[in-house]
């Protein structure tokens, strides 16, 4: 059974949606990655292995194939980690219950122990997620702070392999992070340092005055 | 531009009772200035801020007795030497190493023009296309030092050309002046040689050169003219201006002025010809003629 | 001291831009708030930095200073001592706002808006001008030094500000204004320019094209002579003539007048000091 599992690369500042499809089947045993993937999406595969085994999880011997579709662009990072387990774990029947997938992306990192990694670019690949019409991500607990600066998607922090599997298969109620607000702030102290710390200059201050004045 | 023979009877005298005198001398602008009572300042082409400085100040003095000012329009000590006595409306004489059409150094074209323009003279004993050549560096130095009644080295290295216009002076029968070098500059072993060793006339001042030279004794040093046609908003920041670069923020602070009042009146008189920016130091006061 | 306070006298940032700089941030992993950045970002690079760090990057392209500058500043100290291959990859971005980056894979795209600010001493020591210290530097080494600078980047410089060397001692006790009331009056001048251009897609001073100056920069005919007798002593461009205009367009509105006066182009050139030959 192909299972399809959703996470998100980044180009610059703009996001790609990306599909990573699992299969199993008969064969000799090996896990292939395909779909242009980078030396540092490739070692996944070892981190996943390793993870998923120390989280008690008995992986049979078999043919995993992992495919990260748009095969198109380059992937690079360790962001795929989480998608690619989520996606093993599907193919096995370890996460039955699909429900929470809908319209989910996954990001993060593994550690060998099963422990999920903070990642970089959390925020604009939620900010892209939005534009895809994704409703829901699921992202490293260290990252959630950054992630729930997005209004209008629902952020899950999870901080291991285990809370992960237990969420979706609606064992567990992780509460989504409330989307942390833009306010107007407080009058004050938004810099530690200020003009009136450099005496005289009033020339040099005028000048610069003007410069900001004149630009956005 | 005009040719003046060794056979005219406007040959200037002083060129005449040296050795080896030039058999034509090519020139434009003021001619009489030949006539008149000349001072040689030389040096060296990479003046240092200090000797600027220094130069300026012995310049000053000089131009202000009315005395002329020869030098040979190269770059550093001899452009200072012209500058310096134009900013004062004073005369100044420029003896070139090349023919009127291949003003040497390039970049000191403009200020060839503004020698002219400031009813100063330029001359040459090389036909117009002649081009610079570095024995003729030499050979018109003889000239600077035949127009002027004494030469004042500024600064000189090692071996320089400079030094060799002092022999020459010397040879002519010269007074020959120098200015006291650094001991920790390459440009103060040649001037420090020329006094230790070449007899050449230490100058402190503009006294010493003056107190040497009995046909200068008598020349009144001229006050640059204050005030007079500055106008009153403009008083205090020209009272509190000199010949040493004034900071924006000092005058801010002792004219008690906001700095766009400030930057205003600064506009206004550097418009009218009264001040003059030195980029990265400050405000200095500009002469009139 | 003063290039770091710079952003204290900016406008607040916008939720977009906000945005837009914590994005930049998070894809280097430097968003250690985790929240969204509402300082405006200030990059001192060093003198030894290479175009690539400058502009972006490298076999996993990364943003470069001038997109970690977006909505902030680029201070660039002592800017001759900058390798020229560094500065010149600033010209695009500074025109385009944004920087792109080809690779095999993709063409990349970061935004870098930036304020552009840079220092350079008067001569290589670094003491002309001083009134305790000796300069020791010849005119020729003092040219070099000042060619270092290429003269398209110089172009692309709006102001010129004159830092003095030695503090000037009488102001130790004087009460200096708060950014904040810099910054009231700066939001007020933008807002003035912001519904002045609002029908003609621009927002700023900066961005006015030669035909909208036509209508919007007009001098009176003692301002033009002013102008005028300034152009013919310093000899300067027509370049220098537009730059100048904006800068006393922005000074007028900074105090609120709609019309550019006198006194406005009399403080103008005032900042363009470097254009003088």
């Amino acid at each position: 059974m192909v299972s399809i599992i959703k996470s998100i690369a980044l180009q610059g500042l703009d996001g790609v949606l990306v599909k990573i499809e699992v299969d199993i089947s008969s064969g000799l045993p090996a896990w292939e990655i395909i779909g242009l993937p980078d030396v540092s999406v490739k070692e996944a595969k070892e981190r996943v292995r390793t993870a998923i085994k120390n989280c008690g999880i008995e992986l049979l011997s078999r043919k995993y194939v992992i495919n990260l579709s748009p095969a198109n662009i380059k992937k690079i990072g360790s962001v795929f980690d989480l998608a690619i387990a989520a996606g093993v774990l599907t193919s096995i029947g370890i996460i039955y219950e699909g429900s929470r997938l809908k319209d989910t992306i996954l990001i993060g990192e593994l550690s060998l122990e099963g422990r999920v990694e903070p990642v970089n670019g959390v925020l604009p690949m939620c900010i892209e997620a939005l534009r895809f019409g994704i409703r829901r991500v699921i992202v490293p607990k260290k990252n959630e702070k950054e992630a729930a600066c997005v209004s209008g998607i629902e952020v899950i922090g999870v901080s291991d392999l285990k809370e992960l599997v237990n969420y979706l298969n609606g064992k567990m109620q992780v509460e989504p992070i409330p989307t942390s607000s833009y306010g107007a702030r407080k009058n004050g102290t938004l810099y530690s340092i200020d003009y009136s710390e450099v005496k005289g200059q009033a020339g040099t201050k005028r000048a610069l005055e003007i410069a900001v004045a004149r630009k956005s | 531009m005009n040719i003046i023979n060794y056979e005219d009877s406007n040959y200037p005298l002083s060129l005449k009772s040296i050795k080896d005198p030039p058999m034509k001398l090519y020139y434009e602008g003021n001619y009489s200035l030949v006539n008149s009572l000349c001072f040689s300042i030389v040096g060296s082409r990479d003046l240092t801020a200090y000797g600027r400085k220094i130069e300026q100040k012995f310049v000053k003095d000089l131009c202000l007795r009315g005395i002329t000012i020869v030098s040979g329009m190269a770059v550093g000590a001899d452009t200072v030497a012209h500058e310096e006595t134009l900013n004062r409306g004073k005369r100044t004489i420029a003896v070139l190493p090349c023919g009127f059409h291949h003003i040497y150094p390039e970049q000191n074209e403009k200020l060839y023009h503004q020698i002219i323009e400031k009813n100063g003279l330029v001359i040459s004993e090389y036909e117009p296309n002649i081009k610079a050549q570095a024995t003729y560096f030499l050979k018109r130095n003889r000239i600077i030092a035949g127009l002027s009644q004494g030469v004042l080295v500024v600064e000189a290295k090692h071996r320089s050309g400079t030094s060799v216009t002092a022999k020459l002076a010397r040879e002519q029968g010269k007074k020959v002046f120098a200015l006291p070098g650094r001991l920790d500059s390459k440009n103060g072993v040649g001037v420090n040689r020329l006094i230790k060793e070449e007899g050449a006339i230490m100058a402190i001042s503009s006294r010493d050169i003056v107190d040497e030279i009995p046909e200068f004794q008598d020349l009144v040093k001229e006050i640059p003219k204050k005030n007079e046609f500055v106008k009153k908003e403009y008083r205090k920041i020209y009272g509190i201006l000199n010949d040493e670069p004034v900071s924006l923020d000092e005058i801010c602070f002792r004219t008690n002025n906001s700095i766009q009042a400030t930057l205003n009146l600064l506009s206004m008189m550097e418009i009218d010809d009264l001040i003059e920016e030195i980029v990265g130091a400050g405000y200095v006061r500009k002469y009139k003629e | 001291m003063m290039a770091k306070r710079i952003v204290t006298i900016l406008p607040d940032l916008s939720f977009e831009e906000a945005l837009e700089v914590t994005k930049i941030y998070s894809i280097i992993g430097k968003n250690e708030a985790q929240g969204i950045m509402r300082t405006r970002p200030f990059r001192n690079p060093h003198h030894t930095i290479s175009a690539v760090s400058m502009a972006g990057g490298g076999a996993f392209p990364k943003p470069g200073e001038v997109s970690l500058a977006h909505h902030g500043v680029l201070f660039l100290d002592e800017l001759p001592e900058f390798k020229h291959s560094s500065l010149e990859v600033l010209r695009g971005p500074m025109e385009d706002r944004k920087v792109s980056i080809s690779r095999v894979q993709a063409n990349l795209t970061y935004p870098c808006n930036f304020m552009l600010v840079a220092s350079m001493n008067p001569c290589p020591c670094g003491y002309f001008g001083d009134k305790e210290r000796e300069c020791k530097c010849t005119p020729s080494q003092i040219q070099n030094y000042k060619n270092r600078v290429s003269g398209p980047l110089l172009d692309r410089i709006d102001l010129h500000i004159e830092v003095p060397n030695v503090k000037f001692k009488s102001f130790e006790n004087t009460k200096e204004e708060l950014s904040c009331k810099i910054k009231e009056r700066v939001e007020k001048a933008r807002k003035i320019q912001q519904e002045r251009y609002a029908e003609y897609g621009i927002y700023t001073n900066s961005e006015l094209t030669p035909k909208l100056m036509e209508e919007f920069c007009v001098l009176s005919s003692s301002s033009k002579s002013i102008l005028e007798k300034y152009f013919q002593k310093n000899k300067l461009s027509a370049r220098s003539y537009s730059k100048i205009l904006k800068i006393a367009r922005t000074i007028a509105d900074l105090e609120g007048s709609e019309n550019i006066k006198d006194k406005h182009i009399l403080e103008a050139i005032r900042y363009r000091f470097m254009d003088k030959r």
